[in-house]
């Protein structure tokens, strides 16, 4: 019995293309044999649609040590249940498949900052989109590493009504955690989004 | 000013007698001959017969006197001719060396050193020519030096002699010939620190004593052919220094090492294991150990030739892994 073989991405790849939310499926390489490159990566996430953060959080400088990423949520503070949606549950492992499956446009948009590829560390962006599901998106910034949190007062927003066809207006607070991704797995990260956003109720 | 290998290393051992008469060297052959391989010409003229002696046949008198020298207040420089002998003395070494500190709480320290020639090149055979460099790092308490150039040597005996635990210090015989440019006035190194040779952006080569030469001549060929390999010089296997060897795999994402010693447990092993349990995420391909085969070193040129890591094969190694 034959069997196709397994197209294998070496960790580094598969690691920025977690950090680019690149999804490496039908990704064409341009390495050795057809491998997938990490420039590959780059260049795919170079080549789609920028956006841009109305809210960005001031890191120190110095030079990137390890994984990083600052996750901002916008977030209906009269309806929490929305951290629960299972996009946001589990981003840090489906981050790029969930990028891809949202299809939804952000309502927040954060563009790629200037900076070498050996110098640009991941910056996970989750917002809140028209639907009212978070959706996480991926950037870059040339940070280092640290953990930071702000918390702005919440705001009047209107919104789409529970039903997706009217309008209701409510209150919501944009919260933004600096995190070091060595230091601060996935699920500790949920957890403190998730009392970030109910400290603001 | 301009020093053969084995002339700094006699100049590094000067250096440090000078500086503290608690320094003694002792050894086979080390004071009236200035050593088989010339290592301490002109020490026994300098600092005299109470500071430079020669001993008998005995690897374990030898480093038994030097144990006893540090429990009593002295800072001995002791040599084993070749490092193949330490075979015959490990019990002192390993057993009694590496843990008197431990074993007495502290209150006794064993500030020595133990210099060897080591590795081959020469065509001295089986029992002359091993690179054991790996036996010691596995031993707990023992620090494990090889220098890679004449500044080298002179520093790094120095921060061994000022070590307060014991040093393992492993000359290449291989590299005794070589010249180098060494700083003039006192020279101090820092143990577990190894130095970037040569910067590189596609693979990181990691090297030890004469392969650190053998790993530059192959980064220049790989150059040649487009490949910009880094070329790092461990000089210390214990302490480590993690840090260098991690960061630039996090650049390159390829890592190589150059082991003269027999595979099987090599110190690229542990190297190997670092970068699995570190920088997993940082490699872009399979670890590669390019080593002497596990088989006893031949005396024939041509067969020696043939197992110990040549330039010519790790850069074949090189551009083979990267372009699979």
């Amino acid at each position: 019995m034959t069997q196709a073989r397994r197209h294998v991405h070496s960790p580094r790849v598969r690691r920025a293309a977690q950090r680019h939310g690149v999804a490496l499926d039908g990704l064409r390489g341009s390495g050795p044999n057809g491998r997938v490159t990490v420039t590959d990566v780059e260049h795919a996430a170079t080549d789609r649609p920028s956006t841009a953060d109305p809210h960005p959080v001031a890191v120190p400088a110095g030079g990137p040590s390890r994984p990083f990423a600052l996750v901002t949520a916008e977030v209906d503070t009269s309806g929490l249940d929305l951290v629960a949606d299972p996009l946001v549950a589990r981003f840090t492992t489906v981050l790029a498949e969930a990028v891809a499956l949202s299809g939804a446009a952000p309502r927040r948009a954060v563009p790629p900052q200037g900076a070498s590829a050996a110098a640009l560390a991941a910056r996970i962006v989750v917002v809140a989109t028209d639907s009212g599901a978070l959706v996480p998106a991926v950037t870059l910034s040339n940070a280092i590493g640290v953990l930071s949190v702000g918390l702005p007062a919440p705001r009047v927003v209107v919104r789409r009504d529970a039903t997706g066809t009217g309008i209701a207006v409510g209150e919501a607070a944009t919260v933004a955690l600096t995190y070091d991704c060595a230091l601060l797995p996935g699920g500790v990260l949920l957890k403190a989004l998730v009392g970030l956003v109910t400290s603001t109720e | 000013m301009e020093l053969s290998y084995r002339d700094a290393v006699a100049h590094g051992i000067a250096q440090e007698m000078a500086r503290d008469d608690r320094v003694v060297l002792i050894g086979e052959d080390v004071a009236g001959a200035g050593g088989v391989f010339k290592t301490t010409v002109g020490l026994l003229d300098r600092f005299g017969p109470g500071r430079v002696i020669d001993t008998p046949i005995s690897e374990q008198a030898i480093l038994g006197a030097a144990m006893g020298a540090a429990m009593t207040g002295l800072r001995p420089v002791a040599e084993i001719m070749f490092s193949d002998f330490f075979a015959v003395c490990w019990d002192i070494v390993a057993n009694e060396i590496a843990k008197t500190r431990y074993m007495t709480a502290g209150q006794v320290s064993l500030p020595l050193v133990v210099k060897t020639g080591n590795g081959g090149n020469l065509r001295f055979g089986a029992q002359h020519s091993q690179s054991i460099e790996n036996w010691a790092m596995a031993v707990p308490g023992l620090k494990v030096v090889t220098p890679s150039t004449p500044a080298d040597v002179v520093g790094l005996m120095a921060a061994a002699v000022r070590s307060d635990d014991p040093v393992m210090f492993f000359e290449h015989k291989g590299l005794y010939a070589m010249k180098g440019e060494v700083p003039e006035g006192e020279i101090v190194d820092t143990l577990g620190t190894a130095v970037v040779r040569r910067p590189g952006g596609d693979a990181t080569i990691v090297a030890l004593g004469l392969m650190v030469h053998r790993a530059l001549e192959a980064a220049d060929q790989l150059a040649a052919k487009g490949i910009d390999a880094e070329v790092i010089d461990v000089r210390s296997l214990v302490p480590l220094d993690t840090r260098t060897i991690l960061d630039s795999v996090a650049r390159t994402g390829r890592l190589f090492t150059v082991e003269e010693n027999p595979r099987l447990l090599g110190w690229g092993a542990e190297i190997a294991s670092l970068a699995a349990d570190e920088a997993f995420w940082d490699l872009d391909g399979p670890v590669v150990r390019i080593t002497t085969p596990h088989v006893p070193l031949p005396s024939a040129g041509s067969l020696e030739d043939l197992v110990i890591p040549s330039a010519d094969g790790i850069a074949t190694t090189v551009e083979k892994v990267l372009q699979s």
